[in-house]
């Protein structure tokens, strides 16, 4: 009886972790979409992300100091004077796949609802992400717009020739069951 | 062995949200460095604990014009002008060294800067430490040619250690313990060597404009004549460039000039106006 009351109990546990998926080097690059002489842009493969197949949610953690940039004079501007990573170290967003096809043996685009939290401000997101299901890899690639101004990220005039309102992310990522 | 079925059940529910995610990804935030405790590598006038970045090549053009006092005639000082002109190359994430051109007394500079030690976000060092090491050559001519002149005679150094906190975004505060030798002195009576203390700080009022404020005791004068050397500034920042306009009593560019030999009063109002203007150029 007790065995079988162990059993019983691990039975329950064990969906808490079978259908979890992670990855600490999720990749996240953007670009300021503006022709100018020097391209902003940096790229982040320090992002936290987890994916839990069985309810489809979803959590991406990503750390603004990680962003790095060609030239450092850009990266501490970045820093200190747009997106104020001491006061808002990092970006969250969580958010789930809004009906996850039960085979994704070949990618599919699966629409994934949930809230950005960035620079201090919360927004609602529906965005397409590109998901596949492979040997226990969970792949998700996923490219959207960012604009400054939905965020509080202040652009000063001496500059906007450099620098768009509009950000391009792209997120790749490639997550393994825990 | 009851408690242990319920909670395994409560663990299974699919109450668990996100935050459930978000706790197996933890918190990795504790160990980064303090970002821009100082908008320049220097100052004002003395050096911040700051360096070029890693490959870069950073120009000043600094300009000290004429005391203000001096009237309409030399256009409160503008028509006399004394510059200094520096390149400062990021060796690598903690060493830069430098060269400059002084006005005055023709003076060449060589430079050496370290970060020793960097302050972080949290469990970490609550300060920076930066070291500062020069040494000055006079090239004037001499005066007296009588004498047998050395080349060791023209050379003066300057040994400095920041220590820097930045308190929050906007307030960063910097001790400067300052050495100086000159091996040639205008009299026997005089000293060789002195020590200054130095403060300076910086408060920004935007995220691009800060006002900041420098102070060098010297704690053993090397002459009477001398007086402490004080410094108020503005640093404005755009993009690639660092504007300083500030008022001072020092004319001097270099630690030797501006901690020794300032001669202004600021209760008399011998002050100058001048300006830094920093240009980086990515080099790697």
């Amino acid at each position: 009886m007790r065995n079988l009351f162990f059993v019983l109990s691990l039975l329950a546990v064990s969906p808490l972790l079978a259908q979890k998926y992670m990855s600490r080097t999720a990749e996240v690059y953007f670009f300021s979409d503006k022709d100018a002489v020097e391209l902003v842009e940096a790229v982040n493969n320090q992002v936290g992300a987890v994916v839990d197949l069985e309810n489809g949610n979803i959590a991406f953690q990503i750390q603004m100091r990680a962003f790095h940039f060609d030239i450092a004079l850009m990266e501490e501007h970045f820093n200190e004077n747009y997106i104020e990573s001491e006061l808002y170290p990092k970006a969250t967003f969580r958010g789930s796949f809004v009906a996850l096809p039960k085979d994704l043996s070949t990618p599919k685009t699966v629409t994934v609802v949930g809230t950005m939290e960035f620079h201090g401000v919360k927004k609602e997101m529906e965005l397409p992400v590109l998901v596949s299901l492979k040997e226990s890899v969970l792949q998700g690639d996923a490219k959207f717009d960012l604009l400054c101004s939905d965020f509080n990220i202040d652009i000063p005039k001496i500059v906007a020739d450099k620098l768009a309102n509009t950000i391009q992310v792209t997120v790749s990522a490639s997550l393994t069951k825990l | 062995m009851k408690y242990l079925v319920i909670f395994a059940f409560l663990c299974s529910s699919s109450v668990l949200a996100q935050d459930d995610l978000f706790s197996l990804l933890g918190e990795d935030n504790s160990n980064q460095e303090v970002h821009a405790t100082f908008k320049g590598t220097r100052v004002i006038n003395g050096q911040s604990i700051e360096l070029p970045s890693y490959g870069d090549l950073q120009f000043v053009i600094e300009h000290r014009f004429g005391t203000i006092n001096s009237g309409a005639y030399e256009l409160w000082g503008l028509d006399q002008s004394q510059m200094r002109m520096s390149f400062d190359y990021g060796l690598s994430k903690n060493i830069a060294i430098g060269i400059a051109r002084n006005s005055f007394q023709k003076t060449y500079e060589a430079s050496l800067k370290a970060k020793l030690l960097k302050q972080k976000l949290e469990n970490g060092s609550p300060i920076s430490i930066t070291s500062y090491h020069a040494v000055f050559v006079n090239t004037l001519k001499w005066t007296n040619t009588n004498r047998a002149n050395l080349f060791s005679s023209r050379l003066s150094y300057a040994h400095q250690v920041m220590i820097a906190r930045k308190f929050n975004q906007s307030f960063s505060l910097q001790l400067t313990p300052t050495y100086i030798h000159r091996n040639l002195v205008e009299f026997a009576s005089i000293n060789n060597d002195y020590l200054a203390l130095g403060v300076g700080g910086r408060y920004k009022l935007t995220k691009r404009i800060s006002v900041n404020a420098e102070y060098f005791h010297q704690l053993e004068r090397p002459h009477e004549n001398f007086t402490n050397s004080l410094s108020l500034g503005v640093d404005i920042e755009t993009g690639g460039h660092v504007f300083q306009l500030h008022i001072t009593n020092s004319r001097g560019m270099f630690e030797r000039a501006f901690i020794g030999e300032t001669t202004g009063t600021w209760s008399e109002g011998d002050l100058y106006f001048g300006f830094n203007i920093s240009r980086v150029f990515g080099l790697k």
